[in-house]
């Protein structure tokens, strides 16, 4: 194995443990809003320093190995989708960061009627389902299983769309009783549909190191290698 | 001889028809019993600058050397097949090979300019042609030291001898030998593996500039060489020629797995 390959399988290695950490902090914020638990959403906080130097690290390998490498062909995709992934799952992280200081905000837990009715507990499921697939996608070099990431994206953006409608229709039935809660309820709702949009940007890296294809902006086009 | 050939332009390919300059049908070349080429067909369009790269053993400078038949000084060596030069097929009998090389100069991995001085060396190639014009042939050694980059740093030392140049500057005078006579192909055999870094830029840039009136062909083990200054590049493997393809394709992503594991390194 070229030295290049080794610090590229060197540097996937700490980029699955990357996607571990924010899996885990979405995981925590999941618990922290649907139970209302503040100790996993302070603990989702905690784990921002930890994402942000990961971001700083991998950026800093990423660069290095354009630098003194010069990779071409399949290397050079790695590498540009490395970096890519990388601000996407730094984004995520700080999704789950403030999904889970709303909850810290709130000060009390939120409706369960409200949540049903918005569906936030599909939509924590949906984004795991989606992390778990990107996980296995990245882990097995699997293009296939990245565009099942891309299937996932469109129920969040349905649950998302619905969200207003079904908010206001709460709020009357319950005549404007959980104000407060269902503003919160609509930021988490928001932030959960756009970090369904990074994960879908990491599988469409995800297919691009691997079969060389764009996918970004490509929604109703065919896909072009 | 027209091609097919497949521009893509804002994401969109572009059918181009262009005649081919050089062409090869099933060429192979043999050293005494050893095949060192094996059946290649290419076509390589004018103006452009075309790389060839492969392991060392490959076959790309027999290939190079076949345009020029360079090939003919080697007792041992023999050809098959057919190589078109404007649809002239140059291993025809009939073909002068004094006169092939005025068509199709070449330039040396390690410069070698003869113990004459600057101007000389530039205007050999035209004396030995019987130009005796001595203000035609003044014109051509500027305009060709002018097209080589080399003319603002030689300008006032034209007598003196070549041999005091730096390796960067002689190489230059080697290139402006070799256009001095107006060839229509410029075959360079890695013209910068014995440069450094600043002198191989300016070779680079200087080769880049030239395509405009010649078509190049250039050997080089350098990759970035070739991914920075080519249109096409053709990889070569023990006597195959394994992918022809424009350049940004070869080293974005290769159609073939071996050219894949030659240009990232992972043999060769």
């Amino acid at each position: 194995m070229s030295q290049l390959h080794e610090k590229i399988v060197s540097l996937k290695s700490k980029m699955m443990s990357y996607f571990l950490i924010v899996q885990n902090q979405i995981e925590l914020a999941n618990e922290a809003t649907l139970d209302y638990n503040l100790e996993k959403a302070k603990e989702a906080t905690l784990k921002e320093s930890r994402i942000n130097q990961l971001e700083l690290e991998v950026d800093k390998e990423c660069e290095n190995l354009l630098t003194l490498y010069n990779p071409v062909a399949s290397d050079l995709r790695t590498i540009l989708a490395f970096y890519e992934i990388n601000h996407e799952l730094e984004r995520i992280g700080d999704i789950a960061d403030s999904v889970a200081d709303y909850i810290l905000e709130i000060e009390k837990p939120i409706d369960k009627k409200l949540l049903k009715v918005c569906e936030v507990d599909r939509m924590f499921k949906v984004l795991l389902n989606m992390k778990e697939y990107v996980i296995q996608a990245f882990e097995n070099d699997n293009s296939q299983i990245a565009l099942d990431v891309l299937k996932e994206d469109k129920k969040l953006n349905i649950i998302n769309i619905a969200a207003s409608k079904n908010i206001i229709s709460f709020l009357k039935e319950n005549k404007f009783q959980f104000l407060e809660e269902s503003f919160y309820i609509l930021s988490i709702i928001r932030k959960l549909e756009r970090a369904g949009d990074h994960m879908k940007n990491i599988a469409e890296e995800i297919v691009f190191y691997i079969d060389s294809k764009k996918l970004k902006h490509k929604r109703k086009r065919k896909i072009t290698s | 001889m027209e091609l097919l050939y497949i521009l893509e332009i804002n994401g969109k390919q572009e059918y181009l028809n262009m005649n081919s300059i050089i062409k090869t049908e099933d060429l192979s070349v043999f050293y005494g019993k050893k095949r060192a080429l094996n059946n290649v067909s290419m076509e390589i369009l004018p103006n452009q600058i075309t790389a060839l790269i492969g392991p060392s053993g490959c076959g790309k400078s027999t290939f190079l050397r076949v345009f020029n038949r360079m090939n003919d000084f080697i007792e041992i060596c023999s050809v098959e097949g057919n190589v078109y030069l404007n649809n002239e097929n140059i291993y025809n009998k009939k073909v002068e090979v004094e006169e092939l090389r005025k068509k199709v100069g070449m330039v040396f991995q390690k410069p070698n300019p003869f113990p004459k001085s600057i101007f000389n060396n530039v205007a050999y190639g035209l004396e030995i042609q019987g130009i005796n014009d001595k203000e035609f042939i003044k014109n051509r050694v500027i305009e060709s030291l002018k097209q080589s980059y080399l003319w603002d740093e030689v300008k006032n030392d034209l007598l003196e001898s070549a041999l005091s140049l730096s390796g960067g500057q002689q190489q230059r005078l080697c290139i402006a030998r070799a256009i001095a006579v107006q060839p229509s192909i410029i075959l360079m055999d890695e013209p910068t593996s014995a440069l450094d870094p600043i002198s191989t830029a300016k070779i680079e840039e200087l080769i880049i500039s030239l395509k405009k009136n010649y078509t190049i062909i250039i050997v080089t083990h350098n990759m970035q060489q070739a991914s920075r200054i080519s249109d096409k590049t053709a990889y070569f493997y023990m006597g195959d020629l394994i992918e022809y393809n424009s350049t940004e394709k070869i080293f974005r992503n290769p159609e073939k797995e071996s050219t894949e594991n030659y240009i990232t390194g992972r043999f060769g």
